[in-house]
Order: C-alpha cells, then structure tokens, then sequence
C-alpha cells in the first residue's frame, strides 16, 4: 500500500468516520436484500428466505465490526473513540474528574518545580568564565562565637578588615571579592511617583573582575569606585531591571536613582543572564559597599554584642556582612569536576 | 472433499477475490458466489471474511468501488479489480504455483 493511498484510506476512514459507517451499513444491507431475493427465486416463501438469510449472514453488526476492525487506522479510530468515552464519563463524575485532576496537576507541578530547581542549582553553570575557578568562602567556627553559623559551624560572613586583609594574603595567586547577599532596596526611578522594591548587592571594586563580568553599556564597577573614605554614589544595573523598568532605553546609563533616598548614577549594564552568582539570591542592582553608611543599609551581618553598628561598618571588624568569592586559577585544572576544596582563612 | 470453512487463509482469500472480479465488477454477494462456482463448490466464504476482506483490498488500492443500482434496483456497492489489482492478481497466482509446485514435490519425494 503506498503511502498516498494510506494517507487518503486514514483520511476517509477518520475523519469521515460517519460517511463511511454509513456506506458500510448501506453496503451490507444491499447485500442481505439480494440474498433474500436470491433465496425466493430458489423457491422460500419471504419469511423462510430472511430467516435463511438472516443464518447465511449473520448478524448485520458483527459484520460491520468485521470491517472496522481491519480498517485503515483501526487502532487509532479505537483510541479516539476511547478518549471520547473516557472524557464522556469523566463529565458524570465531576467530582472524581476534579480529584483526578488535581491529583495529577499537584504531581506534575512539584515534579516541574523541583527539576527547575536542580537545573538552576546544579546543572546550569554561573554565566561567567572559567566559573569553576570560583570558590566561595568560610572559616570553621572558632571558639566561644556568636551565633553566625546556622547550626553549620560555617561562618560564611567576613568582616571589611578581614576581607582586605584576605585580599593580601592571597595576593597574585588570585583575586578576592566581597560581595552582600541581595537584599531589597527602595528605588525610586527618575520621574516616578511611586518607589519600587529592588533586589541588590554592595560590592566591593574587585566584584566584577573577580568575576569576570563586562558591562554591555556603560561600565561596571572597578576599584577606584570603592574606597574607604569616599562614598562614590554609583550603580550598575542588570540586563532585566533595564528591559523592565527602563524599557530596555539607550539613555539610561547616566541617569540617578534614588536609592533608600540615595542619589546613585547609573554607570553600566551587566549582559543579560547575569543576576549575581547566587541562584537562590538573584540581584537586579549593584553598588560599592562603601555606601552602606549612606544607604543606611542593615542586611546580612552579624557580630560580637560589643560593635557599634550605628557607625559605617567599613572600619569594623566585628561586623560580619561580606560574603567573599574568589577567583583562583588553576594551571592544570580545567574541567569542572576537578576542583574541589574552597580556601578557609583563618586569621 | 469437505466444504472447506475456516481453514481458508487470508492470502487464499485475497486470491480468490481478485481472481473472481478479473471478469468484471460484482457486489459483495456475486463475489462470494462466483468463489463458490470457480472453486467448484469446495470453498463458501464466510460473509464475516469476505467482507473485511474487500474493504482491506480496496484500502491496498487493488480494488475500486462504485454505488450502482443491483438486480433489485436497490442500489449496491460494486467492485471492481484496478490495474494495480491485476498486477497483484498475477504476481500472487505465480506465487501460489510456486507453492504448490514445491509442495507437490516435497510429497512425491
């Protein structure tokens, strides 16, 4: 059989079920009315020839079976004629079908939900070069500490000193950044009446290199942009924030925010699909940690009872806000899965 | 011999079918009468084979229909045999005689 007729023997057999169930009938009927005559010029009176012919045939039905079965698509006219009552059921019991429903709608969604969480924490690497030269940082607990851990004996919180003074000691064999966990600021764009909510980071000058992110437009933050003892009200944005709130506009880079009531300029874009390096902590907004004071900023720390947080916490080191990432290059190692223990620092 | 039921396979069936419309169109009732004759009464098909039979066949585009008034004037579904239904007419008869052939010798030896 080639394909042709196949496709047309489908065609007619499926979609025009009804025309064809109708010739099949007329067809055998036509069939049954000769056998009758046939049998009463042999000589039966009419009632002995239908009997007869009704014994010859066979049920009319049985028949017609017969030929929908070795139809052309007969496994498929079967299915559709299943669905159909399955679905005519299912509307008389409209209790169990909503039961059902549910039932495989809960299902389905947390199966979704939790592989679009392993995707996005697992599987998916971090938009960045070499990402597996990133590590995170922590130090193990030392004795007679506050309440920093979590439970995990890991401090993954570092004081401003204590990160600079990182940043000596690994010196040339990599770079170190500190970064806040996002946070929500009251950002209030030019020309709006009402302040939005936006997720942010502070970060210090080497943030972006360390990671090895390049602004799209304008540029990102570097070091001269977080000093201690400037306050340098500048912000970078992200690809998302600027389609979102800015319509995606080419005149944005220049233009101030009010952030928590700080006048911050807009200095670069970062590429689209970079929202921080935590998948769990997007970040739409990154500005220097120098402007903590400024931005009255409170987030992410903890410290000894004794710190006077109501003074900029660049200067205290018992003050611990940072979370530091750091880039360390390895000559030999490439693939990701050859990398292994972070770097503890231990002062 | 035996009138012969449901031992008739389905190639026979399809054989037989093509061989009784090579002399021209009938409806699903002269089909299985002209079996009957040309077989000389050994096989009668049965109307629960014949006719899926025929709508299989016509399907396979060997067979070809059309809606025409019977004896009765009662109007009656014809088939004819299409020139691809000649063709398989003759490649399944050549088959067949290489099948008996092989088997007659089987049996001889």
């Amino acid at each position: 059989m080639s394909l042709k007729t196949r496709v047309s023997s489908l065609w007619r057999n499926l979609v025009h079920r009804q025309r064809a169930d109708r010739d099949l009938d007329d067809e055998v009927r036509a069939v049954q009315a000769l056998l009758v005559e046939e049998k009463v010029r042999q000589g039966m009176t009419l009632q002995q020839a239908r009997r007869a012919a009704h014994i010859e045939l066979g049920r009319v039905e049985t028949i017609e079976e017969g030929v929908r079965d070795v139809r052309t698509g007969a496994f498929l006219d079967a299915l559709i004629q299943d669905l159909r009552y399955a679905l005519r059921s299912l509307r008389r019991t409209p209790g169990f079908a909503v039961a059902a429903i549910a039932t495989l709608a809960l299902g389905i969604g947390a199966n979704t939900t939790i592989f679009t969480l392993l995707d996005a924490v697992l599987f998916k690497s971090l938009p960045v070069p070499a990402a597996h030269e990133l590590v995170a940082l922590y130090e193990n607990a030392p004795d007679a500490a506050p309440d920093v851990s979590g439970g995990t004996g890991r401090y993954f919180r570092f004081s401003y000193p204590r990160f600079e003074w990182l940043q000596q000691a690994i010196g040339e064999h990599g770079k170190l950044a500190a970064a806040t966990r996002s946070s929500r600021f009251v950002v209030r764009l030019p020309g709006a009446t009402e302040a939005e909510r936006v997720r942010g980071q502070l970060v210090s000058g080497s943030y972006f290199e360390t990671l090895g992110v390049s602004a799209t437009r304008g540029r990102v933050l570097g070091s001269t942009d977080v000093r201690v003892g400037q306050v340098d009200t500048v912000a970078v944005i992200s690809d998302g924030f600027h389609k979102r709130s800015f319509g995606g506009s080419d005149s944005v880079i220049g233009q101030t925010l009010a952030v928590n009531g700080l006048q911050v300029t807009i200095v670069g874009i970062t590429p689209p699909g970079f929202v921080g390096v935590w998948t769990d902590n997007e970040a739409d907004l990154w500005m220097p940690l120098t402007l903590q004071g400024p931005l009255r900023y409170e987030n992410n720390s903890s410290s000894y009872n004794v710190a006077d947080r109501s003074n900029p916490w660049i200067g205290e080191d018992r003050i611990a806000w940072l979370n530091l990432i750091a880039r360390i290059p390895s000559r030999s190692c490439r693939a990701r899965s050859c990398c292994s223990t972070p770097p503890t620092g231990r002062g | 011999m035996p009138k012969s039921r449901t031992t008739l396979l389905q190639g026979t069936l399809d054989l037989l079918i093509l061989k009784a419309l090579s002399t021209g169109e009938q409806h699903g009732l002269g089909v299985s009468r002209r079996i009957e004759q040309i077989t000389g009464g050994t096989f009668v098909v049965q109307p629960g084979s014949l006719f899926p039979a025929l709508h299989r066949l016509e399907e396979a585009g060997w067979l070809s229909s059309t809606w025409q008034p019977s004896e009765n004037n009662r109007r009656a579904k014809y088939y004819t045999l299409t020139r691809t239904g000649r063709r398989q007419l003759g490649e399944e008869t050549a088959q067949w005689n290489r099948i008996a052939v092989a088997i007659a010798r089987a049996l001889e030896a």
